[in-house]
């Protein structure tokens, strides 16, 4: 088979988060896991290839073409992606393309093609219906248009696609819920912690503090002024506790001045000053350390697609404490400490338990190896095992 | 997880802080703040600068920067030791008895040998450093493949003689420096001792700012408006006359105001007298990061370095590198990082320093590329874990 892959992701910020993840680890992986098919890739040359390792840049076709770079603008206007769709059909025309694969097609700065030739399959990565789940909640803080522009999406997804490649059987569930697409081929392909994410190797920290690991966001779905609010109330029901009491609350994300301020004062306001560490973005070594060194991960959110951290969590064998929430029971399993992200109290009952929870290096073990039952190479296999399904 | 605990042997503890004791240093009290229970054993003798043969401290239990280390009475046969050295002085060629000699009579202890035996089971492992001194030689070769080796090899004359090979046959397991180290021994003992050479592993050295050494702009006397760093011994070994030179040269066609500050102990005659040299000594590791952190780069032209902890220190205070092109071990760590540029003669050298010198953004971006190649290669976690994933392994 002949399959192009839709590289816009490349050209986005988004290449260095969730998504970004999920693009260079499912592309790197097919290539090492296939050997009969032809992979071609939309973009254009510039160092974002460097994303991808020479290995897999030596073994990608690239298809070259102006109309690829316009993706980069993050603009979603109707000519540009009426000429990018265009450039799409002469490619696969051109080329003999068998199966067309969007990894991120309802990213908000790419471009989802419309369909203008019937010669090859069309098919797409789904991570999340957030937007639509969330509807109400995400009006307050987005634009109409963009509310729009991912319903647009999710019709023509639904009318012109034939396979849809979901992170968890939650997403799926929701969008088959939503769209009218149960006759067409849907494969769940979950997301895997890469190898970096092993157990601290020694038997106990280096640092003075212990930290409970917030790997969150200021997105409203991550849910972080209720797990301040959360971790205040752990702090003051166990204010006799030395252990607790000098426990901090580490978030980790990326954040500009005015939401750390926000943060910085709701903390005060809860009478956790100097309870509560922000590092600002962090790259990916430095995360595998700040997981690695944590007592436990702690993870409210409202809504996931998959959940990621909590794979990344178990994988250096922290206990857990998450939201009951959509995705994230499918990810962790028996594996974590399951609450309301609505109740404040019980959460902070569910993370006081993640932090009694054992720590010996059986218990590690156990998580880490649940954790590495979720690989990247098998859900390369999975994905081409949907592929093959158009042969 | 690693559930042993850990002896490391070396001559000298607490009253000297060259590259081997300093690694010595370092992994022990970061092994013992990540709970695996690590002591050292040393000899009475408190430094390489005095009298090899005479106890300075009592033999006992004590405690160095909170250490737990056990001292043991030095050897008190000098002469054969002697007798090699001048052999050397006059250039003739050693027996394998000199061999012998220069190490079991050089600086060494009987009693710490012996007191290893107790050592040598399932609840400890062994790790003795540097090849160049004879403790070394004695504990491994007393007990075979039961303890390991950081040798922090050098290309010098020791490293060739037979006495190496024997130590490298009878170590447990071999931890390298760096990829340079392991290469060179590779190439001179990889046929002669085998694989066991080439399946060994590069665990690096651990680097980072100590606590405490947060760069507070502490009360510094008045500095020059522009300077560059050599922060080391003063040693003809370490190129400091090559640097002097070509130095004087970039100051005369370049720039008169710019200085080069010495920071560390050696050879003062090295320098020679100009206003652009300015020698502080000895200074304490706070003052040291201060000055390297408002240079302009550090400068290393030695060629013969195992790891180079020198190189990194500007890293870890925001400014590049400066190293010779002819040392594999610096030149490959700038490559490997971009956090430098390597010369390899004196108009190099000073076009290097001019353009680093006007160039503040490119400085800033060098360190910064430096300091991240630290993070991924260097840090304790990682050098750590590296010994303990081999030393777990059998």
């Amino acid at each position: 088979m002949k399959i192009l892959i839709d590289g816009q992701t490349l050209l986005t910020p988004e290449i260095n988060r969730g998504i970004g993840t999920y693009f260079k680890n499912i592309v790197e992986n097919i290539l090492e896991n296939d050997f009969t098919n032809d992979f071609y890739l939309t973009t254009v040359p510039g160092p974002h290839l460097d994303n991808l390792s020479p290995w897999a840049r030596n073994k990608l076709s690239i298809v070259d073409s102006d109309a690829y770079e316009i993706c980069a603008s993050s603009l979603n206007q109707r000519d540009l992606c009426e000429l990018y769709s265009k450039a799409i059909k002469n490619d696969i025309e051109k080329l003999g393309i068998d199966l067309y694969w969007s990894p991120n097609a309802l990213m908000h700065n790419v471009f989802l093609p419309t369909r203008q030739t019937e010669r090859c399959a069309f098919a797409a990565t789904i991570f999340d219906l957030i937007l639509l789940v969330m509807e109400k909640e995400y009006a307050k803080h987005l634009p109409a248009a963009a509310l729009t522009a991912f319903k647009d999406k999710l019709k023509q997804l639904e009318s012109e696609f034939d396979l849809y490649l979901h992170i968890s059987r939650h997403t799926q569930s929701d969008f088959m819920s939503a769209l009218a697409v149960q006759d067409k081929k849907h494969i769940v392909t979950p997301l895997a912690a890469k190898n970096a994410y092993q157990p601290y190797p020694f038997p106990k920290t280096p640092s003075a503090n212990e930290y409970v690991l917030y790997a969150g966001g200021f997105d409203p779905r991550k849910n972080m002024d209720r797990a301040l609010e959360a971790f205040a109330i752990l702090q003051s029901r166990h204010a006799n506790n030395p252990a607790i009491r000098s426990t901090d609350l580490l978030i980790a994300c990326h954040m500009d001045e005015a939401s750390e301020i926000r943060m910085l004062n709701r903390a005060r306001q809860l009478r956790l000053d100097g309870k509560v560490r922000l590092t600002g973005f962090v790259d990916d070594d430095a995360l595998v350390r700040l997981y690695q060194q944590a007592r436990c991960l702690f993870f409210p959110s409202l809504y996931e697609g998959f959940g990621l951290p909590l794979l990344e969590g178990l994988a250096c064998g922290l206990p857990v404490a998450a939201a009951n929430t959509s995705s994230l029971p499918e990810v962790a399993g028996e594996f974590a400490n399951y609450f309301d992200p609505y109740d404040v109290n019980e959460m902070a009952q569910s993370l006081y338990q993640a932090l009694q929870a054992p720590v010996d290096y059986l218990s590690k073990l156990m998580r880490y190896e649940y954790a590495k039952d979720f690989s990247w190479q098998k859900t390369a296999q999975k994905t081409l095992e949907a592929f093959a399904l158009f042969e | 997880m690693f559930d042993k605990s850990i002896i490391i042997i070396t001559p000298w503890f607490g009253g000297f802080a060259g590259g081997a004791e300093r690694l010595a240093r370092d992994m022990a009290r970061e092994l013992n703040k990540r709970g695996v229970k690590t002591f050292v054993f040393t000899t009475c003798c408190s430094s390489p600068f005095v009298n090899w043969w005479h106890n300075d401290y009592e033999p006992g239990v004590c405690e160095v920067e909170g250490i737990e280390t056990r001292r043991f009475s030095t050897g008190n046969v000098r002469e054969p030791y002697d007798a090699v050295i001048n052999k050397l002085r006059g250039g003739k060629p050693l027996s394998t008895q000199d061999e012998h000699d220069f190490f079991k009579y050089g600086i060494n202890s009987p009693d710490l040998v012996s007191a290893l035996g107790e050592y040598i089971n399932d609840d400890y492992e062994l790790i003795a450093l540097p090849y160049f001194h004879g403790l070394t030689h004695s504990v491994i070769n007393e007990y075979p493949r039961k303890i390991s080796l950081v040798p922090c090899f050098h290309n010098e004359p020791q490293f060739y003689w037979n006495a190496t090979e024997r130590l490298l046959n009878n170590a447990k397991h071999i931890f390298f420096n760096s990829p340079e180290e392991k290469q060179l021994t590779i190439s001179r003992y990889g046929r002669k001792v085998g694989r066991r050479i080439v399946e060994s592993v590069v665990t690096g050295v651990g680097v980072e700012l100590a606590a405490g050494n947060g760069l507070p702009d502490g009360e510094l006397e008045r500095l020059p408006e522009s300077y560059f760093v050599y922060a080391g011994r003063k040693d003809r070994g370490k190129n400091v006359h090559v640097l002097c030179a070509w130095f004087h040269d970039y100051a005369t066609r370049f720039n008169h105001n710019t200085k080069l500050l010495f920071i560390g102990e050696g050879d003062k005659s090295l320098i020679p007298t100009a206003n652009h040299f300015i020698d502080f000594g000895f200074v304490s590791e706070s003052k040291k990061m201060q000055l390297i952190k408002q240079s302009k780069a550090v400068i290393n032209l030695s060629e013969n370095e195992s790891f180079s902890i020198v190189t990194m220190e500007g890293w870890l205070c925001g400014v590049p590198s400066v190293v010779s092109a002819a040392c594999p071990v610096t030149r490959n760590h700038v490559r490997r990082s971009n956090g430098g540029l390597f010369v390899s003669n004196k108009d190099e050298f000073c076009l290097a320093l001019n353009y680093l010198e006007k160039n503040e953004t490119l400085r800033r971006d060098l360190a910064a590329n430096g300091r991240r190649y630290l993070a991924r290669e260097f840090s304790f976690d990682v050098v750590l874990s590296r010994y303990l994933h081999e030393l777990a392994a059998n």
